[in-house]
């Protein structure tokens, strides 16, 4: 990142070429579609090159950092479109075991299991838990849209959000061995 | 329940971005001061940012990187020639000589002339125009000339090849066995060029093909040239 904060093209490129990807799934997930996706990643990549790159490493992986500048922009792409409801389900493994593994690499190979395993982790929410949590991170909704979407108290949404995002920290850790300093609830 | 119980709610709804401005406002002032809060933060931030992962893996289309590619070029040579303006401006020296030319509309350019000094003579008397020899074969019955006057160079091509997205010709100027930067061009059709930079002393004036927004040094031996002196 140190080498895009001065321009270099060489480095940007292997940026795009490690988190492009990602990127895209995301914004399409988001958006609903692959020309606004496109337009989006688009967006967030030159923001980044043009922005100097403001990453703190302090604050998390480039990978998740990125993924939050994109983020952030389908959000802002999805409420300039009119009447979009965000995709809900989590049930993608479908079309992820139709993908010959030999034709995986090391690093797609640990992102897959990584994403099984995330999904996993979302299957085992209560309905009412994964639905709050899609509603705020796909669909960009606050958490008072939300209550007021689903007729229900604020304090009911934000429970449900805490709730469900403590389950799938907690089972991350024990399906991932993510190390955190203490992998129970601090 | 404590203060910071309290605030767990607000952390996981922070944590998914569904805060309102002032909501966001009011948690980053309680995690300035809280070690607590923010330790609850930082175990809570996997789950979230392995969210994407759950997504429907997709490919983007080549084209993506491609139109990001061209953007990241452009800015650059922006940046290029904005630096080259302001050196040149503070010299003093061709502040007006360069005439930057668009991708796309003009054909262009370069002259080198291998043909030392062959003087085919242009209509302006204080003119000189030296015709530019090829050196390797690139295209076929592609010709170039070079106007001078005033130590300013004009170039004047005919059926230069057109370049990939990711290419430029870019002109040379040789001076003291030193190969200086000059001009970056596309060709679409014939056309002319202004060369950037004084030619007063130059050994001779070079073409060559360099990734889009030129280099700083050639990439390839020139395919056409002219020696001036």
């Amino acid at each position: 990142m140190v080498l895009v904060e001065r321009k270099d093209p060489a480095a940007f490129e292997i940026l795009y070429d490690r988190h492009g990807g990602a990127a895209y799934s995301l914004a399409y997930r988001i958006v609903g579609g692959p020309e606004a996706a496109e337009d989006v990643v688009q967006e967030s990549f030159l923001s980044i090159w043009r922005s100097g790159a403001r990453f703190d490493a302090a604050r998390g992986s480039v990978r998740s950092w990125t993924l939050g500048v994109v983020r952030n922009r389908s959000i802002d792409a999805l409420r300039r479109q009119s009447g979009k409801a965000p995709k809900l389900d989590f049930d993608d493994d479908a079309t992820l075991e139709a993908q010959p593994s030999e034709e995986l690499t090391d690093s797609e190979a640990i992102r897959r299991d990584t994403a099984r395993r995330v999904r996993g982790a979302l299957r085992e929410l209560p309905d009412e838990q994964s639905e709050v949590i899609g509603l705020a991170y796909f669909g960009g909704f606050s958490h008072s849209e939300i209550a007021e979407m689903l007729s229900m108290p604020l304090g009911t949404v934000k429970g449900r959000m805490r709730l469900g995002l403590e389950k799938v920290r907690l089972l991350l850790a024990e399906g991932m061995g993510i190390n955190n300093s203490s992998e129970a609830l601090p | 329940m404590s203060d910071h119980q309290a605030y767990r709610d607000e952390l996981a709804a922070y944590a998914l971005g569904a805060l309102s401005t002032a909501e966001k406002l009011d948690v980053e002032r309680h995690l300035a001061g809280c070690k607590e809060c923010s330790e609850y933060l930082h175990w809570l931030d996997p789950a979230v940012d392995l969210l994407p992962a759950a997504v429907e893996p997709r490919t983007p289309p080549p084209g993506v990187k491609r139109a990001l590619m061209a953007e990241v070029n452009a800015d650059l040579k922006a940046e290029r020639r904005t630096e080259r303006d302001r050196k040149r401006s503070e010299a003093g020296l061709w502040g007006s000589i360069w005439k930057p030319v668009t991708a796309g509309v003009l054909s262009i350019v370069l002259v080198v002339g291998l043909a030392v000094g062959y003087f085919v003579g242009g209509s302006d008397p204080d003119s000189e125009t030296f015709q530019v020899e090829s050196l390797a074969q690139i295209g076929a019955e592609m010709e170039a000339s070079l106007e001078v006057q005033e130590h300013e160079g004009t170039l004047h091509v005919v059926k230069l090849p057109g370049l990939g997205p990711d290419q430029d010709y870019q002109a040379w100027i040789q001076r003291d066995g030193e190969m200086e930067p000059s001009s970056t061009f596309d060709v679409r059709e014939d056309g002319e060029v202004a060369i950037e930079g004084s030619l007063d002393g130059a050994d001779g004036v070079y073409l060559t093909r360099e990734p889009e927004g030129g280099s700083e040094a050639p990439t390839e031996d020139p395919f056409m040239g002219v020696e001036l002196s």
